[in-house]
């Protein structure tokens, strides 16, 4: 049953890219459809039906919470799929789904920046900008995050340019935000500032889908930044010294680039959070130990 | 005048914009809706567009304009709606999007000129739009669900029959 399990995952993880497709194809889709009435699937990423199964990302749905101050049973039913997945696997959304992502990682492969001065990612930092944003929503007084969430604005461009043949100015944050990002700020747009990925990292479960650093497997520990996996990590984390989450959104990229270099990295549910967190402050002690001793 | 109205319906679109069946009053639409376009994609006909103001207030939400294509009533989008920014009303006799308004000045039966167009394409048929002396048409506005079909029929370049947005 275990073998069965990660046999699974490491083929998810390995059509990665398969899927980033397919997800951006379906956005195409579903307005072509609903040209030809037929309605299987509407929507786009901030709610999208297929069939009679609701989803709705609960971004919005925290928005209209906030807003109206009303329970509403549909938008309930339709966060529960998106948030069981946040809560087994963290960020998978924005690894697997979000065409923001696909189109990003396709930009770096073109312009591919350089590895130094990337801020390290603080816990704290990264949930205060979760609060600002939900701040910003309350004193606008309507969704204002329409705007920022990435995934949905690709959804809606498209949409409204195949279904309706129109295009509206608010789409020029979708470049402006993925220029400026991925050429001067090194993606940091994923790794910290976008509301929607924060909100679903918020339910990730200590013992859900996580990658794990084993060091006694790492045959090339002593190289940190030219390591294959910090060289291959869409938004710039270093998977042997840096506490990943809440950062990571668990795209298995390193973990890939690891099974040949020893597979110290795996991506797997935690058993033992206890043995989790220490292993990169056993690694930073060791570190100035050998610093003091040189 | 007229390039001069012209300009100001663009500038400051001095109409409320029409929202699709159900919707509730337009200071809660703006708080209820996500913008999702699920209306707009259901909509058979193509009937709901979106209000494309940047980045304003009312930037995504949908939107209908009876001079391009008015709304037929089918009732799909009510049940659509994700959040409860259209309320699903199923019968198209509760739906109070707007109300219909006749200027006297230019309506062609009030100029002596038969024209039954907006009386007969009218969904609420004989009970909305009714025929005073059986020649000029007269709006009850009790029965008047606001589709924009009277506006959209209407044979005059600039319409003579107009809905405006009901106020509730």
């Amino acid at each position: 049953m275990g073998l069965k399990k990660s046999k699974m995952l490491s083929l998810l993880f390995r059509k990665r890219r398969l899927i980033q497709i397919g997800s951006l194809i379906f956005l195409i889709v579903i307005p072509l459809l609903n040209l030809l009435n037929l309605e299987v699937v509407t929507g786009n990423y901030y709610s999208l039906r297929i069939w009679k199964i609701e989803f709705v990302d609960p971004l919005f749905a925290l928005q209209h919470l906030l807003l109206t101050l009303k329970f509403n049973w549909q938008l309930l039913m339709g966060i529960s799929i998106p948030l069981l997945i946040a809560f087994l696997g963290g960020k998978l959304f924005c690894s697997f789904i979000c065409p923001y992502n696909l189109l990003a990682e396709w930009l770096q492969k073109i312009l591919p920046a350089k590895k130094t001065n990337v801020f390290k990612v603080n816990a704290k930092r990264y949930w205060a900008v979760l609060i600002g944003w939900i701040i910003l929503t309350v004193i606008a007084g309507f969704p204002i995050l329409y705007f920022v969430s990435m995934p949905g604005q690709i959804g809606v461009f498209l949409g409204d340019l195949i279904f309706l043949k129109v295009m509206g100015v608010e789409s020029l944050m979708i470049l402006a935000v993925l220029g400026i990002d991925v050429v001067f700020l090194k993606r940091i747009w994923c790794r910290e500032l976008c509301p929607v990925g924060a909100l679903l990292q918020r339910f990730h479960w200590n013992y859900g889908l996580k990658i794990n650093y084993n060091e006694i497997d790492c045959v090339c520990s002593t190289d940190e930044i030219d390591s294959p996996c910090v060289q291959r990590c869409p938004v710039y984390l270093n998977p042997k010294s840096d506490p990943l989450y809440p950062a990571c959104f668990n795209c298995g990229e390193c973990v890939k680039e690891c099974y040949y270099y020893g597979e110290a990295l795996k991506i797997k549910f935690i058993k033992d959070i206890t043995n989790f967190e220490p292993n990169f402050k056993q690694r930073k002690e060791e570190q100035t130990i050998n610093k003091e001793e040189a | 005048m007229s390039w001069f109205e012209k300009f100001l319906n663009k500038v400051a679109d001095y109409r409320q914009p029409l929202r699709p069946p159900g919707a509730i009053n337009e200071k809660d639409f703006l708080q209820h809706c996500i913008r999702c376009r699920r209306c707009v994609e259901i909509c058979p006909y193509q009937s709901i567009k979106v209000v494309k103001s940047g980045l304003g207030k009312k930037s995504g939400t949908p939107v209908i304009i009876p001079r391009q294509v008015p709304c037929y009533l089918c009732m799909k989008c009510p049940p659509e709606c994700p959040t409860d920014a259209l309320q699903p009303i199923v019968q198209k006799e509760q739906v109070r999007m707007g109300v219909a308004k006749i200027n006297q000045d230019t309506c062609l039966p009030y100029m002596g000129i038969i024209c039954r167009a907006c009386y007969e394409r009218c969904p609420i048929y004989t009970e909305a739009i009714i025929l005073k002396d059986e020649i000029y048409p007269v709006v009850v506005e009790e029965k008047c669900v606001g589709c924009g079909i009277c506006e959209n029929v209407c044979p005059n370049e600039e319409p003579s029959i107009v809905v405006i947005k009901r106020e509730s």
